[in-house]
């Protein structure tokens, strides 16, 4: 399993792709240190502070804290990097050499996912603390450093800290729709039809059940944060998405196993 | 004892639309340790059907299916001793063609020196380093059968392994696989190139529409049970015929010459009858019948097996 596991992640990080994803976030992290430190004023009230670089508020009134705005970004990267790294191997027909290698199916599956979640978590995390490293020259020359406290950085490490988690499962959870649906792209539809467009609708005829909507329980987990209107705990937002993760990932499984590959 | 075991083997394949397909109706083979096995048949008789079931890839409907003694729940247990190339070998485009081979070595701990060996074998040591995608249908056969060769396995599964190769690389290819089963080792082939076959195999399995037609020895074969007979070159044709003919002996105009059904052993007295006519023949054979003549004949008999 272990070699299995360092082979597909060996795999996926040698896939273009995600090279390309990476290169794409470093050039946004050095625009976005760029775009904040040319245009903080150290004198102005509103000087680049760290609460500009994180703070858990989700409400629309305060403002977006860039390494907190830009991780939704890297969710989707990592739901596009895990459906890709599956959808490849069925699109290149890839899948049928392997399985002459390992004919234990749910060991080549769970690899994959687990190799999946391994690079997108990892991912996130060196370049959210790229991100928050390359903002830091503008709060200490040309902002204000106040606020930068134990708290902060506590706070800051919890939401690095449940990002990853996040961003390895929605590697997982793309590689599991890529894997039924056996395209890269059927599971990115699948996944920004539901959340852009279904879930939208299901807010505007039952905002009751916002507790149990994707987007909520993400934001929640993200921030560490409840949100006002969603009667929903950190962890019971944690747990929500877990069984959801786990429903798709036990179809997978099953899907999988029992596929014939033609 | 043997290394693959078909019994009974069923596969309906279940289509959305359609309808299901049968594509293997209850086969049997059995393959013995050692030598050349041929596995032939016109497209669409099974042949890739059963290689996939017996690699796992695909779930028989009913029947049996063992692989080095093993089923297909536990062929984790023998595929590190079987190598296997299914259809047209596919791989990363975008990786070389080395790479791929070292991703997939490193799942069976084998180490760079025998990837470099292994494509060196195959002859594709010089563009080991170039995509995938950039390579000729040839090169990626031969990429294939490095897969199954690195193993170093003692039972190697090939479908189709001349597919897109020249005439040179079929040569090689043959070569390879002769020398691999006078190794010992076991080499079941499936191919169309029926010369190809005749050549390479020690015995042969015939199926149409998913079923066994016949199975052995290649001798026996292009035997195929039929009375051996006899080619004769003689001038005038119609009147050798009728004296043939009226010597008791099985004769019949096949177009410039004459077939008599005789045993090579008994072509003295296909001379003597004409002789005393005085005629005298110009050339006297046994007729040789080719692996593709037996292969057309069983498989037309066997009903409109096509693709």
């Amino acid at each position: 399993m272990t070699a299995l596991m360092v082979v597909e992640i060996r795999r996926a990080l040698s896939r273009r792709l995600v090279r390309m994803l990476v290169l794409v976030a470093l050039l946004g992290i050095v625009i976005i240190a760029i775009g904040a430190f040319a245009t903080s004023d150290p004198d102005a009230a509103d000087a680049f502070s760290p609460a500009d670089i994180w703070t858990p508020e989700l409400d629309q009134s305060s403002d977006a804290a860039i390494v907190g705005g830009v991780s939704f970004l890297f969710l989707l990267m990592a739901l596009l990097g895990g459906a890709s790294v599956i959808g490849a191997e069925y699109k290149a027909g890839t899948i049928t050499t392997l399985l002459t290698w390992e004919p234990r199916r749910l060991r080549v599956i769970g690899a994959k996912l687990a190799a999946a979640a391994i690079v997108a978590a990892v991912l996130f995390l060196v370049l959210e603390a790229l991100l928050a490293g390359a903002l830091a020259p503008a709060a200490v020359v040309r902002g204000t450093t106040e606020g930068a406290d134990d708290d902060f950085y506590r706070s800051l490490a919890g939401f690095l800290g449940r990002g990853a988690l996040l961003t390895g499962g929605c590697a997982v959870l793309g590689g599991a729709i890529a894997t039924v649906g056996k395209n890269t792209t059927a599971a990115l539809a699948v996944v920004l039809g539901y959340i852009v467009i279904v879930e939208q609708i299901l807010r505007g005829l039952r905002p009751g059940w916002n507790a149990w909507y994707l987007g909520e329980n993400l934001g929640i987990v993200l921030t560490g944060e409840r949100l006002d209107d969603v009667v929903r705990s950190v962890p019971g937002a944690a747990a929500v998405l877990l069984f959801y993760l786990g429903v798709f990932v036990a179809v997978t499984l099953v899907v999988f196993a029992r596929r014939d590959v033609t | 004892m043997a290394v693959i075991e078909v019994e009974g083997l069923r596969k309906e394949y279940r289509r959305l639309r359609g309808g299901p397909t049968l594509a293997l109706d209850g086969l049997d083979v059995s393959v013995p340790e050692g030598g050349v096995f041929g596995f032939l048949g016109p497209n669409g008789s099974g042949k890739t059907t059963t290689i996939r079931c017996l690699l796992g890839l695909v779930r028989a409907s009913s029947g049996r299916s063992r692989l080095l003694d093993a089923g297909p729940r536990e062929l984790h247990t023998v595929i590190g001793r079987v190598g296997s190339m299914v259809e047209t070998p596919q791989f990363f485009p975008n990786f070389s063609g080395r790479r791929n081979l070292e991703l997939l070595a490193r799942l069976d701990g084998i180490g760079r020196a025998r990837v470099n060996e292994t494509l060196d074998l195959v002859g594709l040591g010089s563009r080991a380093g170039s995509p995938f995608r950039t390579y000729s249908l040839g090169m990626k056969q031969r990429l294939g059968l490095a897969a199954a060769l690195i193993k170093d396995p003692e039972l190697l599964i090939l479908d189709e392994p001349a597919n897109g190769l020249d005439p040179a690389g079929i040569k090689e290819i043959r070569d390879l696989v002769r020398r691999l089963g006078s190794e010992g080792r076991t080499i079941f082939v499936s191919s169309h190139l029926l010369g190809e076959v005749q050549q390479m195999c020690d015995r042969v399995a015939i199926l149409a529409r998913g079923r066994l037609v016949t199975e052995g020895p290649v001798a026996d074969v292009l035997a195929g049970g039929r009375a051996s007979r006899l080619v004769v070159q003689v001038a005038p044709l119609e009147a050798a015929l009728e004296t043939l003919r009226s010597a008791d002996l099985d004769a019949t105009l096949d177009g410039h010459h004459i077939l008599v059904q005789l045993p090579a052993e008994d072509a003295a007295r296909v001379t003597e009858v004409l002789a005393d006519a005085r005629m005298y023949v110009s050339e006297l054979r046994p007729e040789e019948i080719d692996l593709e003549t037996v292969f057309l004949e069983l498989t037309r008999s066997d009903g409109d097996a096509t693709g």
